[in-house]
């Protein structure tokens, strides 16, 4: 009797374990024709450089991912948004992404920078995770205070 | 054998020499003429501003500019020479001369061609201060044009120059400078026209809208949903002095629309001239930026550093011009311009260069000298 107990229990947990891989598969469904790459580096701003009193923003070099101090953003079972802060100084190119599609809510290099999906133990783009699975709404980015623009002629 | 090999080894190492020599001489020779230019156009501001609204000057003005030698020419019409002589006295810095007719002369004749430029099919009237002449651009290749409006001005120096064929087609649409287009799912902003070294018509726009957005060269642009043209050029690396892009405007198949750049300005402006380089970006100088609301619309503000380099993310762009006007995602690529007062109740919106990057206090923009050499283009 215990060990038919012990069968039901195994096959309970195997069933339920399945499950839970369902809804977390079903819950994030990824656009197959976007290629998702794994972000392997990321910039980092070096402190002091030889860039003279002309030079404005930050001299940045090319580091590990994970030698960044992430802290959490927003944590799910599905994946993670990790967050670092930004010098004030640092000068960003202004191309924006249009979360949602329209001019509502727009991100850009800057958010980028700040931002990271940490996903099945791999560091992601948060712009291309996006363009992958399409997890990012303007309500999202509020619940985050993430920073985004909105249209001006709205 | 070995002697062959020492030859040769001789040959690239002298040529190698040649090249760094070169490089190096670019960048001297462009902050040469930098000063040079510099110290004239503080004399001329202030000529500038003491007598723009005098009736002396004002109708007598006769244009400025630099020749190849980075002198600078200030002229005046030639029927008023004696007063000139007796009331200026000019700086040895300028070269002094007289022309036929004052600017606010042909000024006023633009003004009139303007009245009749559908009927003449006239796509662009513009001033050539080193020619003291009218250019008009016309599609239609109508041979009495030049007589009709010396007749009809009373003025000679006017040149015809003819549009190429490839755009008198019905299905042609105008790009508006400072309205956002979309490249490979990202936003950036147009810029001002231009023309490539093939002479190819199209815009100009941020750099790092292509190669941060995972774009190359032949990436589509595309414009409320229209598919204009594809990036032609661009340059956004370390030690380059511009963050810049050109986008050659092509139509997707041969019966969709044709796309023309042009001097339009959002918000029903347009801009008359490019500052390709006889201006120098005055710490305080009044710029604005323009774009269509979709991120930033017109924002005004001023000149913070007139040259400066910078760090955008990682890379660093020399000689940007930095203002204090706070620009978003989104506004990259888009115009910055100065309103200059010409005399005869004339002015004139000069853009200045494209937006590279910002912060929260500032924005730095490319100047549109450094993105014609970086680039290689021309004025449209």
């Amino acid at each position: 009797m215990k060990k038919l107990n012990i069968i039901i229990i195994i096959i309970i947990t195997l069933l339920l374990s399945s499950c839970v891989d369902d809804i977390t598969e079903s819950s994030l469904v990824g656009n197959e024709n976007y290629n998702l790459e794994p972000l392997l580096t990321v910039e980092q701003p070096i402190s002091s450089s030889s860039q003279g009193d002309t030079t404005e923003g930050l001299e940045t070099v090319i580091v590990n991912v994970d030698e960044i101090d992430w802290k959490v953003a927003y944590e799910s079972t599905q994946y993670s948004i990790l967050y670092r802060d930004v010098p004030d100084e640092m000068i960003f190119p202004l191309y924006g992404f249009s979360v949602e599609g329209n001019c509502t809510c727009n991100i850009g290099a800057k958010t980028r920078y700040m931002y990271v999906v940490f996903f099945n133990e791999e560091y992601y783009d948060i712009i291309d995770f996006h363009q992958k699975y399409n997890n990012l709404s303007c309500d999202f980015l509020d619940e985050l205070k993430i920073e985004y623009y909105s249209c001006e002629s709205d | 054998m070995k002697k062959i090999f020492c030859f040769l080894l001789l040959v690239l190492l002298t040529v190698t020499s040649v090249c760094s020599v070169n490089a190096a001489s670019v960048i001297s020779d462009y902050e040469i003429r930098e000063q040079r230019q510099a110290l004239a156009l503080y004399e001329f501001d202030k000529l500038w501003n003491d007598e723009q609204d005098s009736y002396l000057f004002s109708t007598t003005f006769g244009g400025a500019y630099f020749d190849a030698n980075d002198i600078l020419h200030i002229n005046f019409k030639s029927d008023f020479e004696q007063e000139i002589l007796n009331t200026y006295n000019f700086e040895e810095m300028f070269e002094f001369g007289f022309t036929r007719y004052s600017i606010k002369e042909l000024h006023e004749a633009i003004n009139i061609i303007l009245e009749y430029s559908i009927e003449y099919s006239i796509s662009r009237v513009s001033i050539d201060d080193t020619k003291n002449s009218i250019i008009v651009t016309t599609k239609s290749n109508n041979g009495d044009l030049k007589n009709i409006l010396v007749k009809m001005l009373n003025i000679e120096n006017i040149l015809i120059e003819y549009e190429a064929s490839e755009y008198e087609t019905l299905y042609t649409y105008s790009i508006t400078n400072g309205d956002f287009y979309l490249i490979n799912g990202y936003n950036c902003t147009v810029g001002f026209a231009a023309r490539n070294a093939d002479g190819d018509a199209g815009f100009v726009t941020a750099g790092h809208c292509v190669s941060e957005t995972g774009s190359t060269i032949g990436e589509d642009i595309v414009i409320d949903g229209n598919t204009v043209g594809d990036v032609d050029s661009y340059i956004f690396q370390n030690y380059s002095s511009a963050d810049a892009a050109f986008i050659d405007l092509r139509s997707e198949w041969w019966w969709s629309p044709r796309w023309i750049p042009s001097k339009n300005l959002v918000f029903n402006n347009s801009y008359q001239y490019l500052n390709t380089s006889s201006s120098y970006p005055v710490v305080g100088t009044a710029v604005a930026y323009y774009g269509d609301g979709n991120h930033s619309s017109i924002q005004y503000g001023e000149v913070t550093t007139s040259s400066m380099n910078a760090w955008v993310s990682g890379t660093l762009i020399l000689n940007l011009v930095e203002t204090d006007i706070v620009l978003v995602g989104g506004d990259s690529g888009g115009p910055f311009v100065r309103t200059i007062y010409a005399g005869g109740g004339q002015y004139y919106k000069y853009v200045q260069g494209v937006l590279s990057g910002g912060n929260a206090s500032n924005s730095v923009y490319s100047t549109v000298y450094n993105i014609f050499y970086e680039l290689d283009l021309s004025s449209y």
